[in-house]
Formats: C-alpha cells, sequence, structure tokens
C-alpha cells in the first residue's frame, strides 16, 4: 500500500513545496550543487547528478517479480559479477571513490537508496573479489515521465577503458526498461563535458535540453535521455528548442 | 516550513533526514503517520492550522526569537495543547536551550497523558517524538505512543510510530510484538514480515536461539497457506529463513514451486537454486544449474567459481549468501579435493574443459576473457590436485597475455594463478613476457600496457630483492623513462582523465624506496619524492602518488606534509572509516595536536551521525518492504560500532583533550568533569574484551613497506622480503592487540582524575583523609592493578620492574615495548603511593624514584635519537609522548598539590611576592624542578636542531641526488626528470602537459621536506615551552 504524495520528496525524504523551496533546498543541502562528480568511465565522467533535487511526485508502484533482467547485457569485455550493492561494500570501494571525479556521499544518502531502489545499485566485481565500478540511481516521475534516473556511475582506475560503465548503464537501462516499464532513462552532465557527452551519446542519449545555470548557479547541465520500448513513438527524448531554467524542471 | 507541512501531509512516506552538520536539521526526522485525527478540518494539534501557520514560517525562516515569542502567545490561548508546548519544545532545542526544552517536551508530554478529552494526535506524537529524540530521550517519546496506542488500541497508524519508536531503539522484541499486533488487525502481509524480520533479528543481532526462527517459519507458513506470498523480497525473506535452519531442501522446494514465479529472472532463480543445492550437498545438481547460468552469462568468473568448486566438490567456493559481499574466494592453494578418485576427477575436469571450450568457440567470444581465464583456473586446480602440468599453465598465461595483458587489471587477475608456479618458473615466465612484448605488434598504448603488466609482475613475484643494486637503479630509470616517452599519448587527454602510464611513476617510487631501505641513502627517498612530485604536476588528481608521498613524508618525519598530502585525498564520510588509517596513527602520537584533533573530531562526528540516523534508514527499508535491508543496515551499524579504530578514536580523544588542557589544572578538570571523571571509559574497558573488534580499514592501498598500520619493512634491516602475496592479518591477533591496547588507554582518563584527587588529598593531610579520598585511593589501585596485568605483570611485579629500572638494576629495554604505558604506570604509581599506607620495604616508590626513571628515560631518548634529516625513520613520537603524556600527567598531579598546599585565601590572589610555600612537601618541590629540567632538556635538543639554517639542510639534501658521470650514487632517475623538463616538446605532448613539466624543478622538493619537518618540531617546542613556563609559575 502506498500512498499518493501531496507534495515533493526527495531522496532524503524530505519533501518540500516546489515553487517555494527550490532556493531554500539549495540552501540548505549545499553538498548536492557544489560537488556531486561523477566518473562515468576511463575518461569520461558525468560530473554532478539533480538526483537529489530530483523530486517525485509519486511513490511508483512497486512492481512485483525479481527486478534484474534476464540477460543484461550483450557479452562483451568484462569478465565480472554483477550483483546488487549492499553496505559492506561501502567499506570496500575506496580504490574507486578515492578519485577525485566521485563523491562520497553522507551515508543516509547511500542508504536510502539502498533502501528504496535496491535494485538501482549495483556493483560490479572482479577476480579476488576486488570492487570494479558501480552504479545507483532510481525511478521516479508520473505518467509518461515516469522514468529511470542515473545518479552515479563510477569505475576504479584499473578497470578503466574496459566498457565497464557502459555495461552497468545498460543494466540500469534494461531494468528501468523491462521490470519498471518506465518511459525513458535520463541523466545530466555538465555541458562543458564534451568527453562524457560523447559517450553518452554513443549510448544513445540525446541532448534533450539545456538547464542554464544549473551547477551551483554558474554552469549549464544537459539533461540526456534515452527513450525505452514503452515510450514508442520516442515523444520522451524529442529536444526541447529552447532552454529551461532549474525552476521550470518538472521534478524540481 | 515544509517539514511543517510534512506533518501535516496525508501519506505515510518516511520523512528521513538529516546529516545535522546541514542548515536543514531542523527538519524532523520522523515517520508522518496518515493520521486522519491530524489536520482534520484544518486542524493541527487540535489548534486551527491559520493559528500555527505564523509559528511555523518563523521556524522555517530560522527567526527563533520571533518562533518562541508567537509560540509563547499560541500557548497563552491554548494553553492545555499538547502541541503548542510542543513546538514550544522543538524551539528551544533549536535555540540549543536543551534543558529548558526538556522540561517543557515533558510537560507536552504529562498534558497529554493528562488530558483525557483531546484526541491524541499523531502531529502532536511525532513532534514531540523529534524533540526527544534530538534531546537522547528515545524512551520518552516511547512511552508517549505507547500511551497513545493504549488509550486508541488497533489504530494502525499509531502502532507504525511505536513500531518505528521500537526500530529507534533496536527493541527487536518489541518490534515484533507490535508487529504481530499489527498483522493481526490488517492482515497485511507486510507487517508479518516486520514481525519475520524482528525475529532474524533478535537472532543474529541479539541473543536469541535460532529456534526463534521456526515460529518466523511457522508464521510465514500459515500466511502462505491461506494468502500465499506477493513480493519478491518476501519471498527471499523466507528462503534465507530456512536456509539459516539449514533446510536447503525445503528451501529449494519452495522456489520451484508456485512462489518461485515472484522471481521472474530465470538466471536469477538459477543462481539461488545452486546455492541451496550446493548447500544441501547436492553438487551433482548444483554443478548442472551453475553450468546453465554460465551459459547465459560466460563471464560471470564467480558462477564459474561455484561450477568448479561443486564439480571438484571442495569447501572453498561455496557460494555464498544472496546480496551479501563474496566471501573470499580460493585464491590460496588451500582447497581440498584431494578426497575425489582420480578418475573422477579426471573426469569432471574434462567435463569442464570441454564446456569452457565450447564457451570459446561461440559467436563473439573473443572478447570474453571468462572462458580464457577459466582455463588457468583449470589448470591450476590440476596442479593442486598433483596432476597439473606447470609448464602448461605458463603457456596458458602468456596466450592469455597476449590477448588481455595491456589491460591494468591484469596483474591482479593472474596474481593466483602465479602463486602455484615454482620460482625458477617465474623467472621463466618473466622472460617470455618480454619475448612476447617484443614480438606483438599491436598499438603502442597496447605495448605501453603490457610493459607496466611486465613490470607489476616482477616487482609482485619479488626476485628484485636479489638484485645488485645497479639493476634497480635500472629499472627505475627504465619505468621513469618509458613514462616520460609516453607522455605524447595522453596529449590530448583533459586534465581530468588518467594518463598513459600514470602506474609507471608509482612503480618507479617502490622500486626507489628499495634501494633506500638497502643503501640507507637517502638520496633515493629524495628521488622517489620527486618523481612522484613530478608527476601530481603533470597530473594533480593521482591519489595513488599521494598516498605514497604521505607515507615517505610521514616516515621522514614531516608529517605536516604528510597530513597536507592526506587532505588533499579528501577523505570524507564512509571513507574516514576505511582510509584514515594512512594518518591515523602517526598523528595520534605527534606534536600536531590541533590537527589530530581536528581528524578525530571529524571521525567520531560522522560515526555518531551514522549511528543516530542509522535507524531511520533500517525503517525506510521496512517501509518501502526491502526487508533484506533491514537485517544488513542493523548489522552494519553493528559493524562500525564494533570497529577497533571507532574505539580507539573515542578514547584517544579524550585523552587528547586531557593533553592539550594538561598546562591548567582548571582546565583539565572541567575537561575530566565533562568525560565523567574518565568512568565512562573504565566500561569502554570492560566491554572492549567481550566484544568482537572488526577491523575495516582498506588496507590494500598501502604502499608495500607498510602493509598493515603496525608494520614498516623500512624500520627494520634490510631482508629479502616476499610481500607477495601480502601477509594475511591474523586477526584473532590483531583483536588480542588492539583489545589490550583499548583497554589500557582507556583506564587513563580516570586514573588521571583520581591521581590528582590522591595527590590533593596527600597534601591536605592525613587527617584530612576521609571515605572518599579512601575509596579514590583504592580505586586507583585496582585501576594501576588492570592496567598492570594489560602490560603482562601482577601489580607488585610491576612496581618493582620500575623501581629497578630507576636503580638501574634493569635496563630500560625490559620496558622498551611498552614504554609510555610503562612511565605513565610510574606516574600513576606514585600519586597512589601518597596516599597509600601500604607502603612496606620492599615497595619503596617515592617522587624521587620516579623523577630518576623519567629523567634517565628522556635522557636515553634524546641520546639516542638520531637528526631527523639525515636518518629518515627516526622515531621522535616516544619523545613526544614522553612529554604530551606522563609528564604531562605528572604535572598535573604537581599543580594539584601546589593548590591543595596554599591557604584557600590565597588561592585567588594574584601577583605580588609570595612568601615561599611552607606547605608543600620538599619532594613535591625537588620533582618540579626535575620535571622542569627534564622538559628543559628536550627543549634545548628541538632548538639545536630548529636553529640550523634552512638552507644548510636543503643543500645537504640537494647533495644526496648531485652525482658524477660513472659513480653508483642516487641521481640517475632526477637526471632522467632533468632532462625531460630541458627536452619535452610543446607539440609532441601537448600545451598542458609541456607546461605542467617546465614548471616543475627539483630544487623545489627539498625545502619542503625541510619546513614541514621543522614545522613539527616548532610545534613540540612550544608544547615544551608552555610546560616549563606554567610550572616556573607555580607558587612553591
Amino acid at each position: 500500500m502506498e500512498i499518493v504524495l501531496r507534495s515533493r520528496v526527495d531522496v532524503f525524504g524530505r519533501r518540500f513545496n516546489k515553487r517555494k523551496s527550490r532556493l531554500k533546498i539549495l540552501l540548505k543541502i549545499p553538498i548536492t550543487f557544489t560537488c556531486l562528480k561523477f566518473l562515468i568511465s576511463p575518461k569520461l565522467f558525468q560530473p554532478k547528478s539533480r538526483t537529489n533535487h530530483r523530486q517525485r511526485t509519486r511513490t511508483p508502484e512497486k512492481p512485483t517479480g525479481n527486478r534484474r533482467p534476464d540477460h543484461p547485457y550483450p557479452p562483451e569485455i568484462q569478465m565480472t559479477t554483477i550483483r546488487r550493492f549492499c553496505c559492506d561494500d561501502l567499506l570496500r570501494f575506496s580504490s574507486v571513490n578515492l578519485d577525485h571525479l566521485t563523491e562520497t556521499f553522507n551515508m543516509s544518502f547511500y542508504m536510502t537508496y539502498l533502501a528504496r531502489w535496491p535494485d538501482y545499485f549495483h556493483v560490479a566485481e572482479a577476480p579476488g573479489n576486488r570492487v570494479m565500478g558501480y552504479i545507483m540511481g532510481k525511478v521516479e516521475g508520473q505518467g509518461e515521465s515516469w522514468h529511470g534516473h542515473v545518479t552515479a556511475v563510477t569505475v576504479a582506475p584499473e578497470f578503466r577503458r574496459q566498457q565497464l560503465a557502459k555495461k552497468l548503464m545498460n543494466l540500469l537501462e534494461d531494468i528501468s526498461d523491462k521490470i519498471d516499464k518506465a518511459y525513458f532513462v535520463d541523466l545530466f552532465v555538465r555541458a562543458s563535458n564534451t568527453p562524457a557527452i560523447k559517450m553518452y551519446e554513443k549510448l544513445d542519449y540525446v541532448i534533450y535540453r539545456r538547464v542554464l545555470r544549473y551547477y551551483s548557479g554558474e554552469e549549464d547541465g544537459l539533461d540526456m535521455r534515452k527513450a525505452l520500448s514503452r515510450d514508442v513513438e520516442k515523444k520522451s527524448i524529442i529536444p526541447l528548442k529552447r532552454p529551461v531554467t532549474p525552476d521550470e524542471l518538472e521534478y524540481d | 516550513m515544509e517539514w511543517i507541512r510534512m506533518l501535516l501531509c496525508h501519506n505515510s512516506t518516511l520523512s528521513l533526514i538529516v546529516n545535522k552538520q546541514t542548515p536543514s536539521s531542523f527538519h524532523p526526522k520522523t515517520l508522518t503517520n496518515n493520521s486522519s485525527m491530524a489536520s482534520k478540518f484544518g486542524m493541527a494539534g487540535g489548534i486551527p492550522e491559520r493559528r500555527v501557520r505564523p509559528v511555523w514560517d518563523a521556524i522555517d525562516s530560522r527567526q527563533l526569537k520571533n518562533a518562541l515569542k508567537l509560540s509563547t502567545a499560541l500557548l497563552s490561548k491554548y494553553p492545555n495543547s499538547s502541541y503548542a508546548l510542543a513546538l514550544k519544545a522543538l524551539i528551544l532545542e533549536r535555540m540549543g536551550k536543551m534543558e529548558e526544552s526538556l522540561s517543557v517536551c515533558i510537560g507536552a508530554k504529562d498534558l497529554l497523558y493528562k488530558n483525557d478529552s483531546f484526541l491524541i494526535d499523531d502531529l502532536t506524537l511525532s513532534t514531540l517524538q523529534i524533540v526527544f529524540q534530538r534531546l537522547d530521550h528515545l524512551d520518552m517519546a516511547t512511552s508517549c505512543y505507547e500511551y497513545a496506542c493504549g488509550k486508541f488500541p488497533n489504530n494502525l497508524e499509531l502502532m507504525m510510530g511505536l513500531f518505528n519508536c521500537y526500530v529507534r531503539e533496536y527493541s527487536f522484541v518489541k518490534q515484533q510484538q507490535i508487529a504481530i499486533k499489527m498483522y493481526k488487525v490488517s492482515g497485511e502481509e507486510r507487517f508479518l514480515l516486520w514481525a519475520v524480520c524482528s525475529i532474524q533479528l533478535q537472532v543474529f543481532c541479539g541473543n536469541e536461539g535460532e529456534k526463534l526462527l521456526q515460529l518466523a517459519e511457522g508464521l510465514l507458513k500459515k500466511h502462505i497457506a491461506t494468502h500465499s506470498l506477493h513480493e519478491p523480497e518476501a519471498l527471499s525473506v523466507y528462503i534465507s529463513l530456512l536456509e539459516q535452519q539449514a533446510k536447503y531442501s525445503d528451501a529449494s522446494e519452495v522456489l520451484s514451486g508456485n512462489l518461485g514465479s515472484l522471481i521472474m529472472i530465470e538466471v536469477d532463480k538459477l543462481r539461488i537454486q545452486g546455492r541451496l543445492l550446493a548447500r544441501a550437498g547436492d553438487y551433482d545438481g548444483a554443478a548442472d544449474i551453475f553450468q546453465k547460468v554460465l551459459k547465459l552469462c560466460p563471464d560471470d568468473w564467480e558462477c564459474f567459481h561455484h561450477f568448479l568448486g561443486c564439480l571438484l566438490e571442495d569447501d572453498c567456493s561455496l557460494p555464498r549468501m544472496a546480496d551479501s559481499p563474496s566471501v573470499q574466494m580460493s585464491t590460496s592453494i588451500d582447497c581440498q579435493h584431494r578426497h575425489l578418485a582420480d578418475d573422477v576427477f579426471d573426469s569432471r575436469i574434462s567435463r569442464v574443459s570441454e564446456f569452457v571450450a565450447n564457451l570459446m568457440t561461440e559467436p563473439g567470444s573473443d572478447s570474453i576473457r571468462g572462458p580464457g581465464l577459466a582455463n588457468l583456473e583449470i589448470e591450476r586446480r590440476k596442479i593442486i590436485f598433483g596432476k597439473g602440468n606447470a609448464g602448461k599453465l605458463m603457456e596458458d598465461l602468456i596466450l592469455y597475455f597476449s590477448r588481455f595483458g595491456h589491460l591494468a587489471s591484469f596483474t591482479a587477475d593472474v596474481l593466483v594463478f602465479l602463486q602455484v608456479l615454482s620460482s625458477d618458473l617465474k623467472k621463466q615466465f618473466l622472460e617470455k613476457l618480454l619475448r612476447c612484448i617484443d614480438s606483438s605488434s599491436t598499438p603502442s598504448r597496447h605495448v605501453l600496457g603490457q610493459h607496466m603488466t611486465f613490470f607489476k609482475i616482477r616487482e609482485l613475484i619479488g626476485g628484485t630483492f636479489s638484485l645488485p643494486v645497479g639493476d634497480l637503479v635500472d629499472f627505475a630509470v627504465q619505468m621513469t623513462e618509458m613514462y616520460c616517452q609516453n607522455l605524447p599519448l595522453s596529449k590530448d587527454l583533459d586534465v581530468q582523465e588518467s594518463m598513459y602510464g600514470e602506474e609507471l611513476l608509482s612503480m618507479s617510487c617502490n622500486v626507489l624506496v628499495q634501494l633506500f631501505w638497502r643503501t640507507k641513502h637517502v638520496g633515493y627517498l629524495l628521488e622517489a619524492i620527486m618523481v612522484l612530485e613530478l608527476g601530481l604536476k603533470v597530473r594533480s588528481y593521482v591519489w595513488q602518488y599521494k598516498i605514497l608521498l604521505l607515507h615517505l613524508s610521514s616516515y621522514w618525519n614531516a608529517l605536516p606534509l604528510a597530513y597536507e598530502w592526506y587532505k588533499s585525498l579528501d577523505v570524507k564520510n564512509i571513507l574516514v572509516e576505511t582510509v584514515s588509517h594512512h594518518i591515523f596513527p602517526q598523528m595520534l602520537t605527534s606534536p600536531l595536536l590541533a590537527d589530530t584533533s581536528d581528524v578525530l573530531k571529524g571521525y567520531l562526528r560522522f560515526m555518531d551521525d551514522h549511528f543516530r540516523e542509522s535507524a531511520d534508514l533500517t525503517f525506510l527499508a521496512y517501509r518501502h518492504r526491502n526487508y533484506s535491508k533491514v537485517i544488513e543496515f542493523v548489522q552494519f551499524k553493528e559493524r562500525l560500532q564494533q570497529s577497533s579504530q571507532y574505539l580507539t578514536a573515542k578514547v584517544e580523544d579524550s585523552i587528547l583533550q586531557l593533553k592539550r588542557k594538561a598546562n591548567s589544572i582548571e582546565e583539565a578538570e572541567s575537561a575530566l568533569e565533562s568525560l565523567n571523571h574518565g568512568s565512562d571509559f573504565i566500561d569502554v574497558s570492560n566491554e572492549v574484551q567481550s566484544k568482537k573488534l572488526t577491523f575495516n580499514e582498506d588496507l590494500k592501498l598501502r604502499p608495500w613497506w607498510t602493509p598493515s598500520i603496525d608494520k614498516n619493512y623500512l624500520l627494520e634491516p634490510y631482508e629479502d622480503i616476499s610481500y607477495f602475496p601480502r601477509e594475511k592479518l591474523d586477526v584473532a591477533k590483531q583483536t588480542e592487540a588492539k583489545v589490550i591496547s583499548i583497554g589500557k588507554r582507556s583506564l587513563l582518563p580516570r586514573m588521571i582524575y583520581l591521581s590528582v584527587q590522591c595527590a590533593s588529598s596527600s597534601i591536605k593531610g592525613n587527617s584530612d583523609i576521609n571515605g572518599f579520598d579512601f575509596k579514590d585511593s583504592s580505586e586507583l589501585k585496582s585501576l594501576l592493578e588492570s592496567y598492570a596485568k594489560l602490560l603482562g605483570l601482577p601489580f607488585t611485579d610491576a612496581a618493582e620492574l620500575v623501581i629497578a629500572v630507576s636503580n638501574r638494576q634493569k635496563s630500560f629495554e625490559v620496558l622498551s615495548s611498552n614504554l609510555i604505558d610503562w612511565m605513565n604506570f610510574a606516574v600513576f604509581l606514585n600519586a597512589w603511593n601518597l596516599n597509600s599506607d601500604e607502603s612496606n620495604s620492599s615497595f619503596r616508590f617515592n617522587w624521587q624514584v620516579l623523577c630518576s626513571l623519567l629523567e634517565q628515560c628522556i635522557s636515553e631518548r634524546i641520546d639516542s635519537t638520531k637528526p631527523l634529516l639525515s636518518t629518515p625513520g627516526t622515531d621522535l613520537s616516544i619523545l613526544v609522548q614522553l612529554v604530551t603524556e606522563p609528564l604531562s600527567w605528572l604535572g598535573l598531579i604537581i599543580q594539584s598539590c601546589v593548590r591543595s598546599s596554599l591557604p584557600s585565601g590565597k588561592k585567588k590572589k594574584k601577583g605580588g611576592p609570595d612568601p615561599s610555600n611552607s606547605q608543600l612537601p620538599n619532594a613535591v618541590k625537588d620533582s618540579m624542578s626535575s620535571l622542569v629540567s627534564m622538559v628543559d632538556k628536550v627543549t634545548k635538543w628541538l632548538k639545536e636542531q630548529i636553529d640550523k639554517p634552512v638552507g644548510e639542510d636543503v643543500d645537504f639534501l640537494l647533495s644526496c641526488v648531485q652525482r658524477e658521470e660513472n659513480d653508483d650514487k642516487p641521481g640517475k632517475v632526477v637526471k632522467v626528470l632533468e632532462n625531460l623538463v630541458s627536452s619535452v616538446d610543446v607539440v609532441e605532448v601537448g600545451e598542458r602537459i609541456n607546461r605542467a613539466v617546465r614548471s616543475w624543478k627539483p630544487v623545489d622538493v627539498a625545502p619542503k621536506i625541510v619546513t614541514a619537518q621543522r614545522t613539527a618540531l616548532t610545534e613540540f617546542l612550544n608544547i615544551c615551552e608552555s610546560k616549563t613556563k606554567v610550572l616556573k609559575a607555580l607558587k612553591l
């Protein structure tokens, strides 16, 4: 029994009024605007996720059935075991998180994701049980905006340039597509981060819109999307003609 | 005002927050129940919402004074409203008026109980809960909900609130009881699962026996019989429950029955099935299942291990439990499957080989590493069984190298296979690798990668220790040159991206450190630092270099520099638990007291914040029906609470406070008071011995020369070590040592307190001794006994030992392993002795004996301390600790004596010449002079070190890497770097790298080390000088 929310709740469960509170939240959670950086591949990174600011308008219906798709990725270079992330992995991921582009969040951030979207939080392990990288994300929105969101994806230096980030992204896309029947997957990236944008484009993401001064009120962000099978007409990814301001974001 | 609105909303979402450091911490952490009572008809807590709104707005905009005013006005209108009172309490808490807040909150609670005519609404309860929680009175919040549930039985929302209270208190039994009630009221599956989880928690985290699991199973079975199950997580809980009782076949049956359809994804179901079969001992069946999984996921290495493990019926790769981190899979040669008959072994191995061969021939398989590695594993197992062919394994390794040798992870991937090769074969393997690289026609990036792999393997195999110095120098030069030559590959990379060949510099550093260890020539150490610093000039984000530099600086007594490197790693949140071991131990024994305090406080804040919010997060998992996470979260919290580092930090933080306040007895006393006179730590000392400590430090990232916190090869004579594979830590031994060390340290605050008391009453005279003083004295005696026991001797023997050392009947050597502990013991022993009537002829400890002991100790340390710059690794920490611990405690005891000897009227008198203090025994006066002279001695030594011209030290360092052509001194690697700087070509490497390289100067490195050493020494000097000043100002 999940109850539809009246107001918005961020990943911390903080709820606030859409119009009034954006600025307040900015002030209240400085971490999210100043330092969210995510490494997305050996050389590419998605600097910030707006996840903390993206609001859910309703609690998704909890899908039944196992969340992990049957054959989530085509066999590629990796040799690895991908499994759900668990708390103890927080004590094993230092070689991944010491990277300057990978943000180490506070505990409630990780644990809220684990408690709410455990199927969107996976870790890849190499022989010898070494943590290669991980992906965290969530599913949110309503109606045709029901979508998967990539919050962080990161790979340890020794496992870069092996397409692991791609594999993890594909996994999250598959879960959003096949299990949660979402319309699209989205992510935010700094407009200046050309290598990251190029990589996302290779993974079939398109720039849906530009969000002006999205990062700390300075740099623009790009909202990139990839349509999933439920969006037959690919409506969710038709680029907007004009840029939007952060206040105009549906989930913020 | 959103948090209040949140309380009002008709929803049942857990609102969770909040990191207390953030300004938003006034937001309530609470469950807001779907209470229809809360805001019925625009009412809030029984008050019209429009009247409460101004208070909310004021709180929300953090105008707390205004909010308080408004809430007082509200109270005057609604004097009987618990909610209005609760709001006032909340505002007071926010204003930091904790006591007032608590009393208002208790008033609100009492009102709630008394006021029968009002409905008890969830808004009031939630608000009270928030305040009580923040005031550390969870029990009161719970009793409010208990009362409300008693008054309105069968109200689900209130019961959920109560359940949440029990979750916060970790009262698993009560959780279970209320969850069962909710289940009975509503019949909902989720409440039953809440109860089941609460039962599992009683077994895993409480003291209940596993029998209780039967009860949970029974409850679930009954429910399933009538209602079935509807959530995959519920099924997982059911299966885990069966597994925990070793009912594997029952679990398999459930999985293959109707309920199994909850797991819609075939491969996941197969994995669980395989696991259950293997655990039940049906290896054949399990192997079949794992084979199916491998067909679907050929690169799943863990699954391959399970497959092989089941076929060979060994127990070293038994499938783990679902969702837990992998158990360490067999990486050593201790797998036992020798019980298989030869022919059975052969047939099973050929089944695996055939299967892997098929996988490799499947379309697109060329890039799959799994099967390639699988072949190596098969060969390894054959060797372990005694039927393998090491030559074949080596050939396979070479083949594998030719395909994947360029990958950075290659070395770690194949480590386990190299272990079974003999040292001769390892050497051959290296030669073959080189030939393979020479003959390969791959792109230059791949060749670079292969070279790096070759170097890494050479380093790990460990043969380098027996090579001539010249060869090692050549290796370092070769690697550094290769880095320089390959800079053009990274020309177009963004500065944030990892560059090609970065690891070459770390490896070059490793060789240079080995050269230093072997030759003791400081130049190699300086070169190691230079190499890394150049690397950081080129790209400043390489944390691997920073960790190496941190350890090199700290080894060289340049701790402020090491601390800078540590800070540049931006270690925060959970990383403080896993990464701070790089700096933690050095800081604790350093003179950088303020920085140490920052490190400790930051760490403790993180841990304590987590403990505070963890229960709320657990409840979030309950709410979202992710039951497996519930158990995981609680176990994780326990793991952190039992962290040896956490317990150490807690104790050391209190000791550090005392060290910093030791110059003033009043300040020290107030610090002691805030520590409950040290009593709390006595409990730590007792608890730690019964607890299972956890060690969460990630030691893998430590440099080769210091693989664990207590080990540093560079402090030992050079030997041909093999750090491949790294020594496994003996956890039992480590725990034992840590228990003793935490136990000892946690006695200190109380012993300091008692010693000060004893000293004071000894001066006041025996006639003053009342019952209390006697109690202090006997408590101190008992603590001294415990302390001595932890030092390994009975009390009397320990006392006699220090006397014997003081009288030079025994040498300091006997105390050397725990010198500081022994000196502390002596100081407290003397304090106890002042008040004791137990002195007898065989036990003559007094001020004189103590001072003689300390004086000798200080002299000995100073005499044996070599110059820091030319003798890296010099242990300055003992001297620092002597001054900041035993001498400081002695100073406090003397201050206590002096204070007690002054007539009470004189205590506050300031200025003016005082007549000498006739009350003070001469022995104390003598001890004070002796203490001053000890500190002076250290001061003098420190000044000698600091007063040398900086330029002289810098010149000395630089001269260590200047060499003539053809001599065998250090400097070859620096030459390579200098060549790079002078010859770097902007066209080849690009503008950014060109600029970075050109800005590097070898001469910049030396002053940094010299300055950092002096900074540390100056800090130490300041400590000494302030002590002398305080002691000299005492009125004797």
